[in-house]
């Protein structure tokens, strides 16, 4: 430990010089104020200084405010150690920012003891600062992450809505072409790139944490069971999958399908680190965060939560690269091969479903990324495999259309005639309920964009029931940010269409909505 | 010989006589030119340049537990332009006396302990 002697007494210099080497320090020793405050204004200062006050060029009390005003983290103790003792120098040493005051002639053991304590404190407020930096570094990551999935789930919303219009209108001309007319192929094309375009929406819908989930009580050691089979064949031969699964696990509340995509993602992530193969193991288990984790990780919370980690043996990767794999576009693979959103997604996913990730990784040396998801007050329920819905229906109901995209209004009011339904189509909440006053018979159902001006859907709805209490309700949007979420829109008995939708997803679930089956 | 506290000394270098040599070399040096520095301030009655000088001293003689010494040079570093100078040569007289036996109490010290 180095210590610096401000001391324009050669004695005293002298024999503090050979006091400190004597216990061990290193001792960087000066008779001139002015070349104190150069090494103590330097990066590598001195993490001690004892300082005598009457010095040539400046005198202790400057030094000390001087160091004082240096607007650094790394710490320095100031021991003023001078011949002008008295309680008024005392405090005028302590004011101008010394840590400690000793008179000459000083006690060679209490100095000893006082460098000890000097040292001791110096030695915390280090550390102290350090950990303050490395929580201001990841502050200001998630603050990044938080930034570029806001303007993320912006982009995502209007394209869904132009999504859903493209899409849907090349649904509605390919069913209404022969396959060897001229435009079929190219609209079929324009119908894939479509498609392509909604899965990048939804991943980026999934990074900024405005997807719609549907968290349920689950068991994290059944859903890796269930996607074993369909992770070995993703990963090919050349890479072994092990799991290590917590017998006792402990149940957590999640949405299957997403947690499913995380460890789908991960795994991909983990393969492609391995080209030459290797081995991904996949572990579950039960964690306590306490406080003092949760202080240091932004977003995570302390309590019981349950881990999964997927590990690999592969090329890994250093600490420049690990602060970018969740951002969105973000990729270490050659053009083409990647998108860059598959941890964006898990990213997005976990944070919504109020877990936390982390990644441990060096180059050469394997990744593992931990998933913390929290624990669940009851038991899970068993898992059902998913099933395709029944093919769409038609009907001959009345629907009160309420869009402000005008194009996806066409699309729905289309889409829903072609399948024999009428039709009432409004631009907003208030044209809704003028058309709801001049229309004279039944409205079967609502099928409201959630958020527009004035009056949004929920409102909108709200408004309607008293003069039509049988109309069902069917919301429809491109955006499920949290200020729609928290409204009683997405209670379990409501009903919800996330754009871009299908023709047949919208025929589907207008029918099944108007039957009454559960959403 | 008069104010000086051996095992005070003997204690603030931690019993280690090699530093107790080389500060007495140094004192020695460093409390000639300092005299001699407060007696030119003297002479010139120029008490910026006599306070550091004596303080510096001050802390020399106060590390030996040299009473004497310590009261003379705090008679110094509290002289004033307007005061009696007359009283800082007498200071000066007692300051140099007692920096002699100091050295004198040091060099036997120092005989002593090599014996």
């Amino acid at each position: 430990m180095k210590i610096l002697i401000a001391e324009d007494n050669r004695f005293y210099r002298s024999m503090l010089d050979t006091t400190l080497r004597e216990w061990g320090y290193e001792v960087v020793g000066t008779g001139d104020g002015e070349e104190a405050w150069q090494l103590l204004r330097a990066k590598e200062a001195p993490p001690l200084a004892i300082l005598d006050w009457v010095m040539p060029g400046l005198d202790g009390a400057e030094l000390c405010r001087r160091v004082r005003s240096l607007a650094r983290a790394q710490p320095t103790y100031l021991i003023m150690l001078t011949a002008k003792d008295g309680k008024a120098n005392v405090i005028a040493g302590l004011e101008a920012g010394a840590d400690d005051y000793i008179p000459k002639p000083f006690d060679r053991e209490e100095l000893r003891a006082r460098l000890q304590v000097g040292l001791r404190i110096v030695g915390l407020q280090s550390s102290l600062a350090a950990r303050v930096t490395e929580l201001e570094i990841a502050l200001s990551g998630a603050q990044k992450m938080e930034a570029i999935g806001r303007l993320a789930g912006g982009v995502a919303h209007d394209f869904n809505n132009l999504l859903t219009v493209i899409n849907g209108f090349s649904d509605m001309l390919l069913t209404q072409l022969r396959k060897d007319d001229a435009c079929y192929e190219a609209i079929h094309t324009i119908r894939q790139a479509g498609e392509r375009g909604a899965g990048l929406t939804r991943q980026l819908l999934a990074f900024s944490r405005k997807q719609l989930l549907n968290p349920i009580v689950l068991d994290l050691n059944t859903l890796v069971a269930n996607t074993e089979k369909m992770l070995r064949r993703l990963i090919g031969e050349d890479i072994r999958l092990l799991t290590r699964l917590e017998p006792a696990l402990r149940p957590t509340k999640a949405d299957p399908g997403q947690i499913e995509q995380v460890i789908m993602n991960l795994v991909v992530n983990a393969r492609d680190a391995m080209p030459e193969g290797g081995e991904i193991v996949l572990e579950t288990g039960n964690v306590d965060l306490d406080e003092g984790y949760a202080a240091a990780h932004p977003g995570a919370q302390p309590g019981p939560h349950v881990l999964l980690a997927v590990r690999d043996t592969g090329c890994g990767m250093d600490k420049e690269i690990m602060s970018h794999i969740f951002e969105p576009f973000f990729t270490t693979k050659e053009a083409g091969k990647g998108t860059g959103l598959g941890l964006a997604t898990v990213y997005g996913i976990i944070n919504q479903s109020e877990g936390h990730i982390t990644v441990e990784s060096e180059p050469g040396r394997g990744t593992t990324f931990r998933v913390y998801l929290p624990q669940a007050a009851v038991a899970p329920l068993q898992l059902k495999p998913s099933t395709d819905g029944p093919q769409p229906a038609k009907g001959s109901e009345t629907v009160l259309l309420v869009e402000d995209e005008e194009a996806v209004r066409k699309l729905a009011r289309a889409v829903l005639e072609a399948s024999h339904y009428t039709v009432l189509e409004a631009r907003d909440g208030s044209e809704a309920l003028q058309v709801s006053t001049n229309w004279r018979d039944p409205i079967h159902l609502l099928l409201t964009d959630v958020l527009m001006p004035h009056m949004n859907g929920r409102q909108l709805a709200d408004q309607l029931a008293p003069a039509r209490p049988e109309l069902k309700v069917l919301y429809m949007s491109g955006y499920t940010d949290d200020t729609i979420v928290r409204q009683p829109v997405f209670e379990p008995d409501n009903h919800f269409l996330q754009k871009p939708f299908t023709t047949c997803q919208l025929v589907h679930k207008v029918r099944e909505v108007l039957d009454g089956n559960p959403c | 010989v008069a104010s000086f506290d051996r095992s005070a000394v003997l204690a603030r270098v931690g019993g280690n006589l090699k530093t107790l040599r080389d500060l007495a070399g140094v004192f020695r040096e460093d409390s000639q030119r300092l005299t001699a520095e407060i007696r030119e301030a003297l002479q010139a009655r120029d008490v910026h340049k006599l306070r550091p000088a004596a303080h510096t001293l001050k802390g020399m003689v106060g590390f030996f537990a040299a009473t004497r010494a310590v009261d003379a040079t705090l008679r110094l570093e509290a002289l004033r332009p307007e005061e009696d100078w007359a009283g800082g040569e007498t200071a000066l007289t007692t300051l140099g006396e007692e920096i002699d036996h100091i050295q004198t109490a040091l060099a036997v010290l120092c005989e002593e302990t090599v014996a």
